[in-house]
């Protein structure tokens, strides 16, 4: 019997994801695929009846703006909402704004692979000379963090260690009190959570494509220990088709 | 001395706006019209370079939507939202769901006046039997409030509302807003026009006639204590303000006969 329940939810596509570009602390908006991913998403949990006490979300707009869409699709718009830097994207350093496809032109399909899909191997990190320092490390939503939290680049390894400390001061202590939890963000920072929830390998963690804007529950014990394997909410053609698309990424034009 | 700049904004139009009924706590979201007031004074906003740190909401998704859109038009998402119950509209008791200009017509633009406009005249509380009582009561948003649900108000008068807006705003937003956070607050009519009258000093006769045109935002300039240093700015193009303030007034109005 479960104790507890919590949904994640990955944002849909971004206009960069479109472009096939790292996008990492780039503030990038949905696309209007994004938009509607988060529609459906919304409209998943609203056929399943679902209610939450508590919403968490990144500073990216993203993954604010999906979470928006589900609370207005799920009537819960008054529901309290805490956003964090710690639950952003990985960031991608020297990468950010780079087209995949080029990237992996340039370096090779290998490197990228590593690169995205490594654990504890970062990007190269993004100097002040780089197109993007001044309006991400500059951007007055980071203006509080120290010098030692704000990133120049991270591996999955670095994102991870930013991320769960939150989940373990913030989020556990809300779900242990009974507190039903909706949490928006990125395909990396959610990793993290699953890795955690699950006690993944970091080779089975680099496999994983968690699928996006499909809302995904976990049923846990009193302990925190997921009963059973992530369950989707929609239809398993849109599952099967998000999780294919992913995968696809990242490789050169022939 | 100008200290502290706090926004005001009332939210645009919402379905039973466009029909002239007392909406008060039922939970209407926004008409495309509503949605749009919010997205053009999100706009506004940006384009005078304005950068919030806080954004206070009611728990009424009208003034949550408008918050929103607000906040994705000038960019700034990633604002803090904090939602509280203190400042939803007034809740109108027994006349809420009511058409205004019916209203009139049957009791007179002067009564209708005095319940839309005096400070401290309650209007009847709503019943059990009121069609949308359950619809507001059964509302599980009501059980997460800081007094319990059956504490929450059966009407108000302006003077209540001020009553239980003013206890949030000492504890919760004054220590931000001396904290150097530009706040905005996005709400309604009423909780806006309780919120001018304690900022502004403004007498309960005089209240009667301040009236808050929807989507336009109120700039209040505060000194160290909070008190406007001079009269609230109502941000943006003075002709559209003007055609909204008059677009507020003529809805106490009764419909005239042909």
């Amino acid at each position: 019997m479960a104790a507890y329940k919590l949904v994640l939810i990955r944002h849909g596509e971004s206009c960069w994801n479109q472009e096939n570009r790292f996008c990492g602390w780039f503030d990038a908006d949905l696309s209007d695929t994004g938009e509607h991913e988060a529609k459906r998403g919304g409209q998943a949990l609203k056929d399943a009846g679902y209610e939450f006490d508590i919403c968490y979300t990144s500073v990216l707009k993203r993954a604010i703006r999906t979470l928006w869409f589900v609370l207005d699709s799920i009537d819960q718009m008054w529901l309290p909402v805490h956003r964090t830097w710690r639950l952003n994207e990985r960031h991608y350093g020297g990468l950010t704004g780079l087209n995949k496809a080029e990237t992996a032109a340039i370096h090779g399909e290998a490197q990228v692979k590593i690169w995205r899909r490594s654990f504890d191997i970062p990007p190269p990190c993004m100097d002040e000379g780089h197109d993007f320092y001044q309006s991400i490390s500059k951007d007055r939503r980071y203006s509080d963090l120290t010098e030692d939290q704000l990133p120049s680049c991270e591996s999955l390894k670095d994102t991870i260690a930013r991320a769960l400390p939150f989940w373990n001061e913030e989020i556990v202590p809300q779900i242990k009190d009974g507190k039903r939890v909706l949490i928006a963000a990125h395909g990396n920072s959610l990793r993290g959570i699953v890795k955690h929830l699950e006690g993944m390998s970091e080779e089975a963690i680099m496999e994983l494509n968690l699928p996006t804007g499909i809302p995904i529950v976990y049923e846990l014990d009193k302990n925190l220990k997921p009963l059973g394997p992530m369950q989707f909410l929609g239809d398993e053609e849109t599952v099967k088709k998000a999780m294919e698309a992913v995968a696809a990424q990242g490789k050169a034009k022939k | 001395m100008s200290k502290y700049k706090l926004f005001l904004l009332r939210h645009g139009e919402g379905a039973w706006n466009k029909e002239n009924r007392f909406c008060s706590w039922v939970d209407q979201k926004l008409s495309e019209d509503g949605l749009k007031e919010a997205q053009d004074c999100g706009r506004l906003l940006k384009e005078q370079g304005y950068k919030f740190d806080l954004v206070f909401t009611s728990l009424l998704s009208r003034s949550i939507q408008t918050a929103w859109l607000v906040l994705e038009a000038m960019g700034q998402e990633w604002v803090p939202v904090i939602k509280s119950w203190r400042l939803n509209e007034r809740h109108y008791g027994s006349l809420i769901g009511l058409n205004r200009a019916e209203m009139a017509k049957e009791h007179g633009e002067e009564q209708v006046k005095v319940w839309r406009r005096s400070y401290n005249v309650t209007p009847p509380p709503i019943e059990e039997s009121h069609p949308y009582f359950l619809e507001i009561y059964n509302d599980r948003r009501y059980t997460t409030c800081d007094v319990p649900k059956e504490n929450l108000p059966r009407a108000e008068s302006l003077k209540e509302v001020l009553d239980r807006l003013l206890p949030y705003w000492d504890s919760t937003v004054v220590p931000e807003i001396k904290q150097g956070r530009t706040v905005l607050i996005s709400a309604h009519g009423n909780s806006c026009r309780a919120l001018l009258k304690h900022l502004e000093g403004i007498s309960d006769k005089d209240i009667a006639s301040v009236t808050l045109p929807t989507g336009i935002p109120v700039l209040l300039e505060l000194d160290e204590n909070l008190k406007a240093v001079k009269p609230r700015q109502l941000l943006g193009d003075q002709v559209k303000i003007q055609a909204a303030i008059k677009k507020v007034e003529d809805q106490g109005k009764a419909i005239p006969s042909t």
